[in-house]
């Protein structure tokens, strides 16, 4: 394949999609009205409040944003990630072993007695392994900050994202192509993530639900022959 | 698009006549609001006491008609098979 790899598989965005049509579809009345309006973070947020606990997905949509950044960010910040977890791996795998050592040792003293060499040899290895255990709670919290910044990021591009799509007009306001548009975020963008679930014609549009309720907003927008005549 | 109406008696009678005026053997969705036109008549009437945004009340009717017609007590069963258009 020619490019950059995809971050996100087709078939994981179809599933996404999936998951997501069904909800928006199933809950639509609770929250299209507030999205459709939506023109700020904090607006989509609480739009978004009735379904939030239907997925972890939205999650990402819910989350407090970073205040500014661009995908490039993003990637370097995720290289970074990536890099520190390795570091902490092999601490992770040093710190087991400085254990093993002092194990050792202290067995030894218990078994053998009192010695003063061995005395000095378990307090170095002590001192190692504490030395050890606190570089691993360094590179943890380390990496949990990194994480923490990455999911404000992710939050930050797939709001800046799901907005962009709204102000954009150039799609119907339904269900399936809410979720055609953001079923790729934050990993792809919303006209990327729109084009590559298009493409699938697998989910089958509008349950009786979401008829029900077009035909009640049709009743009550366009007033039949019969009803302009009681007027 | 026309704004729903400003009275709960007049979007009834709307909603009424235009569930009439269609064929419920062509439309599913039809043939359900008929059948639960009472749940329908209900939410209207409370949604409208509550006076939220006219282009809210599609989303606030169904919203509540959902509701209501999921939580159906032996009286609404019987109001149901009354109010069936």
């Amino acid at each position: 394949m020619r490019g950059r790899p995809q971050i996100l598989s087709d078939e994981k965005l179809l599933n996404r999609r999936q998951k997501l049509f069904e909800i928006f579809e199933f809950r639509w009345v609770e929250f299209a009205w507030e999205l459709q309006r939506a023109k700020s973070f904090q607006a989509l947020r609480l739009a978004l409040h009735p379904i939030r606990d239907f997925t972890a997905f939205f999650e990402t949509f819910t989350y407090e944003p970073a205040k500014e950044t661009t995908w490039q960010d993003l990637r370097a910040l995720k290289r970074k990630w990536s890099g520190e977890r390795s570091r902490l791996g092999l601490a992770i795998q040093e710190e087991r072993e400085e254990k093993k050592r002092l194990d050792r040792a202290e067995g030894a003293l218990r078994d053998d007695g009192s010695d003063d060499k061995l005395e000095e040899l378990c307090e170095q290895r002590k001192r190692r392994h504490a030395m050890a255990r606190e570089h691993v709670a360094g590179l943890t919290e380390r990496l949990e900050h990194i994480n923490e910044n990455i999911r404000r990021q992710e939050a930050f591009l797939a709001q800046s994202e799901f907005l962009d799509f709204l102000r954009s007009k150039r799609y119907a306001f339904n269900p399936l192509n809410i979720a055609n548009a953001i079923a790729g975020l934050p990993y792809i963008g919303w006209r990327q993530s729109m084009t590559r679930c298009q493409k699938d014609k697998g989910v089958h549009p509008h349950g009786l639900n979401m008829q029900m309720f077009r035909r009640v907003a049709l009743a009550l927008a366009n007033p039949s022959c019969e009803s302009r005549a009681c007027n | 698009m026309q704004i729903p109406p400003a009275r709960a008696e007049r979007a009834i009678e709307q909603m009424k006549a235009h569930l009439l005026k269609v064929n419920p053997k062509r439309d599913a969705s039809v043939a359900q609001l008929r059948k639960e036109f009472y749940y329908l008549r209900i939410a209207t009437e409370t949604v409208y006491k509550s006076r939220p945004l006219r282009s809210a009340l599609p989303y606030h009717i169904f919203a509540e008609f959902v509701r209501r017609a999921a939580a159906r007590s032996q009286f609404d069963l019987v109001m149901e098979e009354e109010e069936r258009l």
